[in-house]
């Protein structure tokens, strides 16, 4: 083998020994290369002398991730031609590094670009069908199918998660346990429930936490928070939120919620792949979809509480005075994520209570004023 | 590209008979490459994933030598990705059309069950509905194993030349179907069957260059294969039997434990003992054969020994991490970092680290295995054989990358 210096820095060789694959037979050959750095050209001769094939040095491109310690070269810029050249030479291996150009480019086709976008639309539009309509459609109908004493036990667990996580944000007693209180509560969601049957018993908690939140889990359990009996100025209005909350149990809302929650999760985990613990982003994601309530949801659940309020004597006018409490805070940022965010508020819901009163009809308290105080006392030590 | 033909026996005449596989694989540059293109996907939502395979297969591909020239994989990483958004607009179509299916079925044949489910009665039906979506999904798990095996194959070249398996996976979809049937009810006795007629109708498919593979043997003749599988169900219900008899628990869970470790073992046995009977019985061209070496006493001796580095491995990391993590905890809150961020990072940064230490110790190291036992007869004849013309795959492997099936590689 020679070394030639070829005009100013660019070096050339010839007679390397290389391996060649001719891509048309299964048949490795030795054969010898040559750089011509003149002509801008790899030249490969067979073994005895006469040339085999001259690659362009603007075509050439070497394989990538090779494990081998010699270089593997193709010929061919769009379309990459069949042949293929090992280089095991170091110094050959240099040369061919500084006089290629293009060695290591890949060029993605144009009409590549308009795949990816048509089958990103395509996917992304059938996602969100899922997403948007089957799943919560499918979730609504198979929550029927979960017997009530397992829904109970996906509550607590709930709640114990719940629990794991406020307790965390703030330290301390999380549970309002104050024994009068929590009778008072029990009475005013008792006589809420007057005329209908729930399928496991009702509990309800509160928590000590200033947010002003209020949620139903699967299986009949409702979380106050303390934030939210402090906003309320009378009973009737506190009634009114407990009231809507049954609505949601006797909907069964939750466990539909936590069904669909498991569907969309699924479906995530389908797009982003789980090598790399994809599952715990898809939930993340998942956190984000559901945050809100579909108005249906939330208007079926006013429906239920309008129903149940009057039932229980309570003025339907409770649910609105609460809502228009509501309305001012919508905007402070505090509030973003308790009861505000989760059930949104609006003038039509406000207007859809107040067509709920009846004038000629004689409106009571919800509970006495004792078991209203004890209520609000209920988080006292 | 010049025009010239290749003349004729200048390779062949001195052309070896046998030909050994050969593996080098640079652990720690295999190492770097896993970590490094497991952080890419971690940034990029998992989106980069497709690169990352083809980038790990190029690497593992060309690390496959035998006779001394190596593999390469000519796949695309924008082609699998490509292939998973088809795979996703039909999984997503066809998901969400079976569970319109289901629900109508379960609405019109079993209206009358209502917000009120009766116990015994609901369980089955649920028990029912799940079976019936899992029977859904097998036929899409049969078809995405035989596509990604055919897209793996068709980018996949030696010595310049393509492999490549026949488009036939309806066939293959209803045969699996079939015969993984079979050896369900017959709590796994029929297990060779499935796995000789399923690897027989996928070799029979498979070509390298234009010469064919085929398929020769018997399933009958994988039964010694499954020698410590039936050893280690005679453990299981002995285990059961006295254990009842003697009201031993202690007794009870030393021998299921004992019965269970042996069940993975015949697992590996039946694993390695049936690739070396059929590759034996591998026949390309007509006349080139093929003979495996391998050992399940190594390959379990690799696992174990990856199993126990990766425990002591991840026991020494979390000791440190939940160390540094209180100090790292304290200044984040200070600076106002979230908390919950720095545990995400630590809990990807952990799991890259583990994949990557499982590629290099286990999954490597055992393919390694492998192809170092194995070795080709009558390889003089493989120079007689032509290339094929290459195959688009629309697809790709997007169906096994959606429904997260699919081997290490």
């Amino acid at each position: 083998m020679h070394w030639i210096s070829a005009g100013r820095s660019s070096v050339a060789f010839t007679w390397v020994d290389a391996r060649y694959f001719d891509g048309r037979l299964a048949q490795r050959r030795q054969v010898f290369v040559s750089l011509d750095a003149q002509n801008k050209r790899l030249i490969i001769h067979d073994h005895s002398g006469a040339e085999l094939d001259i690659w362009p040095l603007e075509t050439l491109r070497r394989l990538h991730d090779d494990a081998g310690i010699g270089l593997v070269l193709r010929s061919g810029a769009l379309d990459p031609g069949e042949a293929r050249l090992v280089l095991s030479n170091t110094r050959a291996i240099a040369a061919i590094k500084a006089a290629c150009p293009n060695l290591s480019k890949t060029i993605v086709a144009g009409r590549n670009w308009g795949k990816i976008a048509v089958w990103l639309g395509a996917s992304a539009t059938a996602l969100a069908l899922m997403i948007f309509g089957i799943v919560p459609a499918l979730a609504g109908r198979l929550a029927v199918f979960i017997p009530p004493e397992r829904e109970v036990r996906v509550g607590s667990a709930v709640l114990r998660q719940i629990e794991l996580i406020l307790s965390k944000e703030e330290a301390g007693v999380w549970r309002c346990t104050n024994p009068k209180g929590q009778v008072a509560l029990e009475h005013m969601v008792r006589a809420l429930q007057y005329g209908q049957e729930f399928p496991y018993a009702i509990q309800v908690g509160v928590v000590d936490h200033k947010m002003i939140n209020a949620f139903a889990l699967p299986g009949g359990y409702i979380v106050v928070m303390r934030g939210l009996i402090e906003m309320a100025e009378t009973p009737e209005q506190l009634a009114a939120v407990m009231a809507h909350e049954l609505g949601h149990v006797a909907q069964r809302d939750p466990i539909v919620q936590a069904l669909r929650a498991a569907g969309t999760a699924g479906l995530l985990s389908l797009v982003l792949g789980d090598a790399t613990g994809g599952t715990v982003l898809a939930l993340i994601g998942e956190r984000l979809i559901t945050a809100k309530n579909s108005r249906d949801v939330e208007a079926r659940a006013d429906d239920f509480a309008l129903v149940q309020l009057a039932k229980a004597g309570v003025s339907p006018e409770a649910l609105a005075e609460f809502l228009e409490l509501l309305l001012p805070e919508m905007r402070d940022p505090d509030f973003d994520i308790g009861w505000i965010s989760s059930h949104p508020t609006s003038v039509t819901r406000v207007a859809h209570a107040r067509a709920a009163v009846q004038t000629a009809q004689k409106y009571n308290k919800s509970v006495s004023s004792e078991e209203w105080q004890a209520i609000q006392q209920i988080c006292a030590k | 590209m010049t025009d010239t033909l290749a003349p004729k026996g200048e390779g062949a005449a001195c052309a070896p008979k046998r030909l050994y596989g050969f593996f080098s694989c640079d652990n720690s540059k295999l190492f770097w490459l896993v970590v490094w293109t497991g952080a890419l996907t971690v940034v990029t939502l998992g989106i980069y994933r497709f690169w990352a395979r083809t980038r790990l297969r190029r690497y593992i591909w060309s690390s496959i030598m035998p006779g001394g020239d190596s593999f390469e994989y000519t796949g695309k990483g924008l082609e699998k990705f490509l292939g998973f958004l088809i795979a996703l607009v039909v999984l997503a179509v066809y998901l969400g059309l079976l569970q319109i299916v289901l629900s109508f079925v379960g609405f019109n044949l079993w209206g009358t069950i209502s917000s009120e489910p009766n116990f015994p009665k609901d369980m089955l039906m649920q028990t029912a509905a799940t079976y019936a979506v899992g029977l859904a999904v097998m036929p899409l798990i049969f078809f995405a194993q035989y596509r990604a095996r055919r897209y793996m194959l068709s980018r996949t070249r030696w010595r310049g030349l393509r492999f490549a398996m026949d488009a036939a996976t309806l066939g293959y979809v209803w045969r699996a179907l079939l015969y993984y049937g079979m050896s369900l009810v017959t709590l796994g006795a029929l297990m060779p069957l499935a796995t000789f007629r399923l690897e027989k109708y996928m070799t029979d498919r498979m070509r390298y260059g234009d010469a064919g593979f085929e398929q020769e043997g018997q399933w009958t003749a994988l039964y010694p294969a499954m020698r410590h599988l039936f050893i280690a169900a005679a453990v299981l219900l002995l285990s059961g039997v006295v254990s009842y008899l003697e009201q031993s628990l202690k007794l009870f869970t030393i021998t299921i434990l004992a019965g269970y470790l042996w069940l993975f073992l015949g697992f590996v046995y039946y694993q390695v003992e049936s690739f070396k009977y059929l590759t034996a019985h591998k026949l390309l061209d007509g006349q080139v054969r093929f003979t495996s070496e391998a050992s399940a006493g190594q390959v379990l001796g690799i696992i174990v020994l990856g199993l126990i580095v990766i425990t002591i491995l991840s026991f020494i990391v979390g000791f440190f991490s939940v160390l540094s993590l209180g100090a790292f905890v304290a200044v984040a809150s200070f600076a106002g970092v979230g908390v919950f961020g720095v545990v995400a990072l630590g809990y990807f940064a952990f799991i890259v680290l583990v994949g990557a230490v499982v590629t290099v110790l286990i999954s490597a190291p055992i393919l390694g295995h492998y192809v170092h036992t194995l070795w080709v007869e009558n390889a003089e004849l493989l120079e007689q054989i032509r290339q094929r013309t290459g195959e688009h795959i629309a697809d790709a492997d997007g169906f096994a990358d959606a429904l997260d099936i699919g081997g290490a590689f």
